[in-house]
């Protein structure tokens, strides 16, 4: 097999991307034009649906913390990961076609869809926020910076995932209920409705081995700073974030020429 | 040059494992017309795939000296989502093709006419074939896989075919598989038969049909 040097296979793989991405984009409308309006609207809808439950109810428990602030936190970050689980799913085998061609990888496959979630929702959010910050209906961030980094580190772990969920929903039958059921635990695990700081105590610990929920309240100290507690650790989230990429692409290796994949059908 | 060396291909069943290639090595040079026949099962998409590098062998390997195209085949290598010309666009910037002009020759070559713009899982399996021929001829490969793409066509368009692939390929190398020798007659200038897993190269192509039709007695299939 001619194995080209690193340099001409990121080339390839920058190509191939970028191919796959135009192909999902016109895939994704149908319409040339529609693509960002659609990509931005999607991941919003639930978000703000959410939030204008939230603050109807006003649910939370901290009345001294600014509910739309919160909700707005909490449910686009859980709404950014489910997203890109629940779309990466079952992104591998309907791309079997593509695999026909020597320098589509399983892996481009999934990075194309994860990259294009990861800028829908990354736009949805950026837009969102100044929306709500300029209708007076939610304060400006305290830390802006805290809040971008914690989104990063946020969109960093849905991309790791998907390398997961995608490769394991193609691999196994079992993959594809294995995925759904990981996607659905991330409602609970990434603080859309609750904050460290109402736990008793000897709660917290446990608690912070969910990487999410540091995430969310890292973001919640920028938004907020000091009106309410909160507990994060930054490097926990990244070190995890690492091991999470790992995990995918080790996925990502073995779904490589698959033979099993060609029998599927179409 | 292309080189198989002891490629071997085993498939886990329920049953075990069903070994598809047995130890199969072959080379064929630049300019070679290589057709290989099988029956249903054989294991002959499953070679190209290998050969192709889009499937890894069970053992074995296959070097490449000379760039060698995605194996045509009915399905495969088209997106069903997005239209043909859409489709053409992907594959242009995947193997860096200048658009415009590939799209001139598709058009003519696919007679797909407006078709071109529906999206490709509404085509017929005919109209399937002929665009991915059209899209696969727009690019420069030395080596071209083909599985079967024509025996889907109708006559004309299974001349047409002929003509094109003899024009293309002149100096190219051609991999072919069918499990029939119609076209591999009229093309080919070295066959092999691929039958219980054992690959057998015959220099002539008469001498492969005679063994080929040996095999199917066997079997007790006619044409």
């Amino acid at each position: 097999m001619p194995t080209e040097s690193l340099r001409a296979a990121f080339r390839i793989q920058y190509r191939v991307i970028g191919a796959l991405l135009r192909r999902e984009l016109v895939t994704y409308t149908g319409k040339k034009g529609m693509e960002f309006l659609m990509l931005m609207i999607e991941p919003m809808i639930f978000t703000v649906a959410l939030v204008i439950l939230t603050t109807f109810k006003n649910s939370i428990v901290d009345k001294t913390i600014p509910v739309v602030a919160f909700a707005v936190s909490g449910f686009a970050i859980m709404w950014a990961i489910r997203l890109q689980i629940m779309r990466t799913m079952p992104v591998i085998l309907g791309g079997v076609p593509l695999l026909y061609h020597r320098y589509v990888k399983t892996t481009d496959i999934v990075l194309a869809k994860g990259i294009l979630l990861v800028f829908s929702s990354t736009l949805s959010f950026f837009v969102l926020v100044p929306a709500l910050v300029l209708l007076g209906i939610m304060e400006v961030p305290v830390n802006i910076l805290l809040v971008a980094t914690s989104w990063f580190l946020v969109q960093w772990y849905a991309l790791a995932f998907s390398l997961i969920v995608g490769p394991l929903s193609a691999l196994y039958s079992a993959g594809l209920r294995i995925s759904i059921i990981l996607g659905v635990l991330h409602a609970f695990s990434t603080g859309a409705f609750y904050m460290i700081d109402w736990f008793p105590k000897e709660y917290h610990k446990p608690l912070l081995y969910l990487p999410m929920l540091n995430a969310c309240e890292m973001m919640r100290d920028g938004m907020f700073g000091d009106i309410c507690t909160t507990h994060y650790s930054v490097l926990y989230i990244v070190f995890f974030n690492i091991f999470l990429t790992y995990v995918g692409l080790v996925f990502c290796r073995k779904c490589a020429n698959r033979s099993s994949f060609y029998d599927s059908g179409p | 040059m292309i080189a198989a060396h002891n490629l071997c291909k085993s498939y886990q069943t329920r049953r075990g494992a069903k070994v598809v290639l047995d130890n199969i090595s072959f080379s064929i040079r630049k300019g070679d017309k290589l057709g290989i026949l099988g029956c249903n099962g054989a294991g002959k998409s499953t070679l190209i795939r290998i050969v192709g590098g889009i499937e890894d062998p069970t053992s074995g390997t296959v070097t490449r000296t000379m760039s060698v195209s995605w194996p045509l085949a009915f399905q495969g290598g088209l997106a069903g989502g997005i239209s043909g010309i859409d489709n053409l666009r992907f594959i242009c910037r995947i193997y860096e093709v200048d658009f415009p002009s590939a799209l001139a020759s598709v058009e003519e070559f696919s007679e797909l006419g407006n078709y071109l713009e529906e999206p490709v899982k509404n085509y017929s399996a005919g109209m399937r074939a002929r665009l991915a021929f059209a899209i696969s001829m727009t690019v420069n490969f030395d080596c071209y896989l083909i599985d079967e793409v024509s025996a889907v066509g109708d006559r004309r368009f299974n001349e047409k075919f002929k003509k094109r692939l003899t024009d293309k390929t002149k100096d190219c190398s051609v991999i072919m598989v069918s499990h029939f020798y119609g076209v591999i007659r009229e093309y080919c200038n070295m066959a092999a038969v691929l039958d219980n897993g054992a690959f057998r190269m015959f220099p002539e192509i008469k001498d492969a049909i005679t063994y080929y039709e040996h095999v199917l007695q066997k079997k007790n299939i006619t044409f």
